[in-house]
């Protein structure tokens, strides 16, 4: 476990890196839709953040799931727009579980170096039901083909990393970008500060990583990965809303006082932090459940998957409420958050889901 | 304002005549036609630029055919181009409507809701004949000159003036937030003639022509993307005395009126804020299998008992008498439906909700996602109509406030937008 020292150390190089680095506005994150590969590259050399759970073998910084999601936090609260999410959240994980493999061991490499953006294109993660793509093992190798409907950093990868289906097995595959039979398309989202893209894949070469249980395990990791990812930037997000309105209701003079006076104002106020600690108990708990059993596991991590998401999502739309008419434009970040919240809390919890995994697990446990 | 007809046509014959008329010119809408057409929830439109022009001339060119036809204003009296029928022939006309794809006229919605019941209520006979008509068949747009960047909430705290000069006034000052402002021909502006410290008493009312030099309007783009709310600047405006509405320092009066019927406006069922959101919400469960779902059966059982509370909350509020506040509860009762639309369309979407996956019916809930905070805040936030309830309705003593310097009286919700 890193210190609380070290914790605070990481944090702040962290949100001066990408507070610096990151587009304030709507309008300039529009213009900053390309991959950014300056900053990628910086994040990487400056900081290491790519490698932050990366063994030092392989060139990481070998620090624990705590200062990952420290920095994801981070991330979030500056609504950080690159890959990072999908690759050291979901990637790396999953490449983590591989590491015997030689390509995987490179794949690592070059993400910790910043050389590399490997992201993860996963139909089941943003569809529950969406069919994956189909691999074929053909005379010419193997070949992948179908459609991820919405791949998260899509354009900006150098790769993507595909679980597929391979005759009923599943199969872990590498696109390279630029390979034959393999195209993205932007798409239009909610979130503004963050690029999704349908993955179109056709008789695509592709190169197995894994097959069968090494390769549910590494989509397994990949999963857990992003959604303890998602969750902790929803904290990030939920911190960064609410300091800014806070901020914005000690300043805001109506009927000849601060706004922030007005006792209906402080309610929700604390309130919303109230909220925001139940969303950082819920973070916590699921990142110090990760070593447990499987139902308390899984069943802390569906916690902090509903917890977390909602929390944002809450807290962002308050705080476009109580900026009054000027949260309500385009020019004011607040409904920045408001729209990552958004698409994070869908991404994290849909139709239910984690509410039924966690009755099913905990009714596991009691009877255990 | 209402003239009760007693040998006009009965609720069925309105209805049958805005059937006939209706049929002969537009498609049905949903859920007949569920799948084709717009698919918009949201009824404030999102277009920009051209796209809107083009929109508004749609609007404008059916709301002339619809008040030749006698259809536009029901409930209006005749002498300036109304029905001269009842609220209650009005509401049935605008059900009827709501059942055909008619062009959205969202931006009529301030001069019919909003500035056209306080011109008939506190305008001069010449005011009334000069732009109801007018209002009402679509020629003019009208917007509200009410908001400035210091007074939103505390609206008695505007400081935009109006001076004295020969037998007119001269406007200087800056307003915010003034919906349709850009396409707008008439303004209905509120301007200090008296001292600030006299707060709401201070205040005068006026039509003001937007064409008029020293009007400089510049559209503020808000978080759906659409540009309909604009800064307004007035500079040097000269506003002849003819345009003033009420008393000189009366403007008070006058703003709640309109304070009033924008936020019953917001409780009215047929308010065009939203399409048929439970319908469609239904029509959405369905078509994605979600209403298997015991949940989201349960979400769409409370969505439409919502919708049956806030409509039987409009039609008590028509009896009901001025001391009740019925438009701070239908519009408390409204922003928190809408917000729960939002969550049912979000359960039964789930990520689809995010991304743009181009199926009819789907994106059009994520616009509502984006467009439903400005609900809480525009036409007094949330709060001040929880201040109105608590403090007018229950009785419970004002929240103390600082005093005003030069005054002793304390601001009560009452003066303000209470608005404000
Ligand atoms: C989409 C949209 C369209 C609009 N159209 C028009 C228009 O056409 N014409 C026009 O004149 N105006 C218009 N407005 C302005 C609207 O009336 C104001 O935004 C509103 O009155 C709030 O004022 P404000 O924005 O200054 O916020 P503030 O008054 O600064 O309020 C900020 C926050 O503080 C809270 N607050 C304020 N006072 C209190 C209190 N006493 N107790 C507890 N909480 C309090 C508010 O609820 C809010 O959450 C529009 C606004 C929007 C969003």
């Amino acid at each position: 476990m890193i210190s609380a020292e070290e914790s605070r150390a990481l944090r702040e190089a962290t949100r001066r890196f990408v507070r610096a680095s990151t587009p304030q506005s709507a309008d300039d994150h529009e213009a900053a839709a390309a991959a950014d590969r300056r900053t990628w590259t910086g994040m990487a050399r400056r900081l290491g953040l790519q490698g932050v759970r990366v063994p030092e073998e392989f060139g990481g910084t070998g620090l624990d799931l705590e200062a990952e999601l420290v920095v994801h936090e981070e991330m979030g609260g500056a609504l950080h727009g690159g890959p990072f999410l999908p690759v050291v959240g979901q990637a790396v994980p999953a490449l983590l579980t591989l590491a015997g493999d030689e390509r995987a061991r490179t794949m690592l490499a070059e993400i910790t170096a910043g050389t590399s953006v490997v992201v993860p294109a996963d139909a089941r993660w943003y569809e529950p039901d969406a069919a994956p793509p189909v691999l074929s093992d053909g005379a010419g190798g193997p070949t992948i083909s179908g459609v991820v409907p919405a791949v998260m950093a899509g354009t900006a990868a150098d790769g993507w990393l595909v679980p597929a289906d391979a005759g009923g097995r599943t199969a872990l595959a590498w696109v390279p970008a630029g390979t034959a039979g393999a195209a993205t398309e932007p798409m239009t989202t909610i979130d503004l500060t963050r690029g999704f893209a349908a993955l179109r894949l056709q008789d695509a070469a592709a190169v197995v990583l894994a097959r069968g249980a090494a390769a549910e395990r590494a989509r397994d990791a990949m999963e857990t990965g992003a959604a303890l990812a998602l969750a902790a930037e929803c904290v990030g997000i939920a911190a960064e809303a609410l300091d800014l309105t806070v901020a914005y209701v000690k300043v805001r003079e109506q009927f000849g006082q601060v706004i922030g006076a007005f006792q209906g104002v402080k309610h929700q106020l604390a309130d919303l932090y109230v909220t925001l600690e139940s969303a950082r108990s819920a973070l916590a708990f699921a990142a110090r459940s990760v070593g447990e059993s499987p139902p308390l596991r899984d069943a802390a991590l569906a916690v902090a998957r509903r917890r977390c998401g909602a929390a944002a999502f809450r807290i962002a739309g308050e705080a476009i409420h109580l900026h009054g008419g000027i949260g309500f434009t385009w020019e004011h970040r607040v409904h920045l958050y408001y729209r990552r919240a958004k698409t994070n809390q869908v991404l994290l919890d849909s139709g239910g889901g984690q509410a039924r995994t966690i009755a099913t697990n905990v009714a596991a446990l009691y009877a255990g | 304002m209402t003239t009760t007809s007693t040998a006009g046509p009965t609720l069925d014959e309105i209805a049958a005549e805005a059937h006939a008329f209706l049929a002969a010119r537009v498609p049905r809408r949903a859920p007949a036609n569920l799948g084709a057409g717009p698919d918009d929830v949201m009824g404030v439109g999102l277009r920009r630029g051209d796209a809107e022009l083009a929109e508004v001339e749609a609007a404008q060119t059916w709301q002339r055919d619809l008040f030749a036809a006698g259809l536009a204003w029901i409930d209006g009296p005749v002498e300036y181009g109304g029905r001269g029928l009842t609220e209650a022939h009005r509401n049935r006309v605008h059900a009827v409507l709501r059942e055909y794809d008619v062009p959205n006229t969202a931006c009529f919605m301030v001069g019919h809701d909003i500035v056209g019941p306080a011109i008939l209520a506190h305008g001069t006979e010449e005011q009334r004949a000069a732009y109801l008509p007018g209002i009402w068949r679509g020629d003019i747009i009208c917007c509200q000159l009410f908001s400035e960047p210091g007074a939103g909430s505390d609206l008695a705290s505007l400081r935009t003036s109006a001076r004295r000069a020969g037998d007119g006034w001269v406007v200087n000052g800056q307003k915010v937030w003034s919906s349709y402002a850009h396409l707008a021909q008439l303004g209905e502006l509120l301007a200090r003639t008296g001292d600030p410290a006299d707060r709401h008493r201070g205040i005068t009312a006026f039509l003001v022509d937007m064409d008029a030099p020293g009007v400089d309007v510049r559209p503020l783009r808000q978080i759906t993307g659409a540009e309909h709310f604009n800064e307004v600047f007035l500079d040097d405006v000269a506003v002849p005395d003819a345009q003033r509405i009420g008393e000189v320092d009366g403007g008070w009066p006058i703003a709640l009126t309109t304070l009033t019927s924008e936020r019953s406006l917001m409780g009215d069922e047929h308010n065009g804020l939203m399409n048929d959101p439970v319908r469609r919400l239904y029509a959405l469960a369905e078509s994605t299998g979600a209403d298997a779902d015991p949940v989201v059966r349960e979400l769409l059982a409370e969505a439409w008992e919502r919708e049956q509370i806030v409509r039987e909350t409009a039609r008590r509020s028509l009896a009901a008498p001025a001391e009740d506040q019925s438009g701070s509860v239908l519009k408390l009762m409204s922003t928190a439906d809408m917000e729960f639309y939002v969550a049912a369309a979000t359960r039964i979407l789930g990520p689809r909700l995010a991304v743009d996956h181009g199926t009819w019916g789907t994106f059009a809930w994520s616009q509502l996602l984006l467009g439903a905070p400005a609900h809480r805040i525009a036409g007094g936030s949330d709060e001040i109509q929880k201040n109105i309830i608590a403090e007018r309705v229950l009785g419970l003593p004002r929240d103390p406030r600082p005093p005003i310097p030069g005054r002793s009286t304390t601001t009560t919700t009452q003066r303000s937008r209470g608005p404000a």
